[in-house]
């Protein structure tokens, strides 16, 4: 698969708080490609560099397929932070000048209002809209002129559980059309159901990155629990059978390669230990996030 | 052209802004038809300093001068349309959308130029059917006084902007530009009194409006003061010129290189 964005060692400080630390990786064509990271890791100061708010320190980039940074952008749809739009001016107002600002889109105004389920509210001011029609609004700017690229920063902030499947459902028909979609998010349940590439920043450095199953390496894990989770808790660990555990409310544990879901059922019977839960689960983007970035 | 109409997309239906210019028109023609008809006047019963003002070729300048008073209106403006991009953080999303650095820089100089030319040409106008109302000599004797009014304009108007750019709140810029003209004729008139020079007219705003006295008080102050603090006119011109690309080059290089 052939790369649209190229990112090479890119560095960026602010003062002496290293935002990013040196951070490369690339962009497939046509993947949904999902930046991860807790908070102070460094994604939205990464979009930022990519779209030219911010000045990196040392590094590059490039945008594979566009003359220079500046076409590129014009073909770039954009989702970062908080909408931005003169308050005074309707949302139609509004687009029609993102249009002429982006050189493309004059005409696409009305089909993307309607894309958003904003058409009806075309003629109020921004100042009018609540947080999540703002988000819309911003949605709808990004999708101006039917772009090759959307980087979007949290896209779902402010909507409702059922705007947040729009913007799934969205961001899978847009990506089905070939565009390629770069997406920081924290919602990681959300991430995994869209995504198909990912890269996990933390403190500014590269942790990971590829395909999410690479990432979230299909391992399993099983949830146990029993009438006395202490004893059954020491029954596993320094186990022979077990490759890491958790406990928290339930027991999670990662098998030894040789081991079976069975092997450790029959384990605690014969040391006298009921289960009154066993479960066996895939190993998710989100607990694998939260290992990595400890 | 294309950036102009940039901005004139966010200015046609911004409320402000035509309230602002309405004001500045409006107020000006009222105030100058005042004077013509003798219903402002400088002095106190039947002494008029202002009489006879808005006749060629004095008109010019008179008019000139009066004129220098209400550029504030459009500076306030200026003002307000720089500071709303930061507030609305549509400075960002224009870079975002597309639009290069400088251009952006580029669509505010070419709203500052053409306010400039507007304005002009609403003085000259002015000027030109208040000067034929009233007679009086040669209608081209001291019309150069039309490019010192754009240069005034632009000089002040750009300054402004080049204030607005950094502070970023409407209220404080417009609160500091106030100051600052405070300020300036603070230290033109210590700088040319204790050092008996007219250098202190060569300061940013001071420079520009220079070129439009007002002649009346300029003759009462040759009466009273036995040293002249007149600046030569090709010094104002070439300080003016000089300070709105000072203010051009100061906001390029931020533009350029700073993190929005």
């Amino acid at each position: 698969m052939s790369s649209i964005l190229s990112i090479e060692n890119i560095k960026k400080s602010y003062h002496v708080v290293q935002a990013l630390k040196g951070v490369s990786f690339e962009v497939p064509k046509g993947s949904v490609f999902g930046v991860l990271g807790p908070n102070g890791s460094g994604k939205t100061t990464l979009l930022g560099i990519l779209l030219d708010l911010l000045k990196a320190d040392s590094g590059q980039f490039e945008w594979i397929g566009y003359p220079n940074d500046f076409t590129a952008r014009k073909n770039i749809g954009s989702l970062l932070e908080t909408p931005n739009f003169y308050h005074y001016m309707t949302a139609k107002d509004n687009l029609i000048l993102t249009a002429h600002i982006k050189e493309r889109g004059l005409e696409d105004v009305d089909r993307v209002l309607q894309q958003v389920n904003l058409y009806e509210r075309r003629d109020s001011k921004f100042s009018t809209f609540s947080l999540g029609m703002k988000q819309r609004l911003a949605i709808a700017g990004a999708l101006l002129g039917k772009p090759d690229i959307l980087v979007l920063d949290e896209p779902t902030n402010g909507l409702d559980p059922v705007g947040i499947s729009e913007i799934r459902d969205l961001i899978r028909s847009l990506n089905q059309e070939g565009i390629t979609v770069i997406m920081a998010s924290h919602l990681l349940d959300e991430v995994e159901k869209v995504c198909t590439h990912v890269a996990i920043l933390k403190q500014g450095v590269l942790l990971s990155s590829g395909p999410v199953s690479h990432v979230s390496n299909d391992e399993e894990w099983i949830e146990l629990s029993a009438s006395n989770k202490q004893t059954l808790a020491n029954a596993l660990t320094n186990n022979p059978l077990v490759k890491s555990i958790r406990v928290e409310e339930l027991i999670h544990i990662v098998l030894q390669p040789n081991a079976s879901i069975e092997g450790i059922n029959t384990y605690c019977m014969q040391q006298g230990i009921v289960l009154n839960h066993i479960q066996k689960r895939k190993r998710s983007l989100e607990s694998k996030f939260m290992e990595m970035t400890k | 052209m294309k950036l102009l109409h940039i901005e004139w997309l966010k200015l046609r239906k911004y409320r402000a802004f035509w309230l602002l210019v309405s004001l500045f028109s409006g107020i000006f023609l009222l105030w100058n038809y005042a004077i013509n008809n003798s219903f402002l006047k400088l002095g106190g019963g039947p002494v008029n300093l202002l009489s006879n003002s808005y006749s060629f070729p004095s008109v010019w300048i008179n008019m000139g001068y009066i004129y220098s008073w209400f550029v504030l209106f459009l500076a306030v403006f200026v003002i307000i349309s720089v500071s709303n991009e930061f507030t609305f953080r549509t400075n960002r999303q224009h870079i975002i959308d597309g639009m290069r650095r400088i251009d952006f820089l580029h669509g505010k100089a070419l709203l500052v130029l053409s306010m400039a030319i507007g304005a002009t040409l609403l003085y000259s106008f002015s000027a030109f059917i208040f000067g034929l109302l009233n007679g009086g000599g040669n209608p081209i004797q001291n019309m150069e006084t039309i490019v010192y009014v754009f240069l005034y304009t632009l000089n002040y108007l750009a300054f402004a902007g080049l204030i607005s750019f950094f502070i970023k709140k409407s209220g404080l810029s417009i609160i500091l530009l106030l100051a600052y003209l405070l300020f300036e004729t603070i230290i033109v008139n210590v700088i040319n009194h204790y050092f008996e020079t007219f250098v202190g007219n060569l300061m940013p705003l001071q420079s520009t409006d220079e070129l439009l006295p007002l002649p009346v008080m300029k003759s009462l102050s040759a009466m009273t003061s036995s040293v002249s603090h007149d600046s030569p006119i090709y010094l104002s011109i070439l300080f003016g010129v000089g300070y709105i690309a000072i203010y051009y080059f100061i906001l390029r290089n931020k533009m350029l290189k700073t993190d929005l």
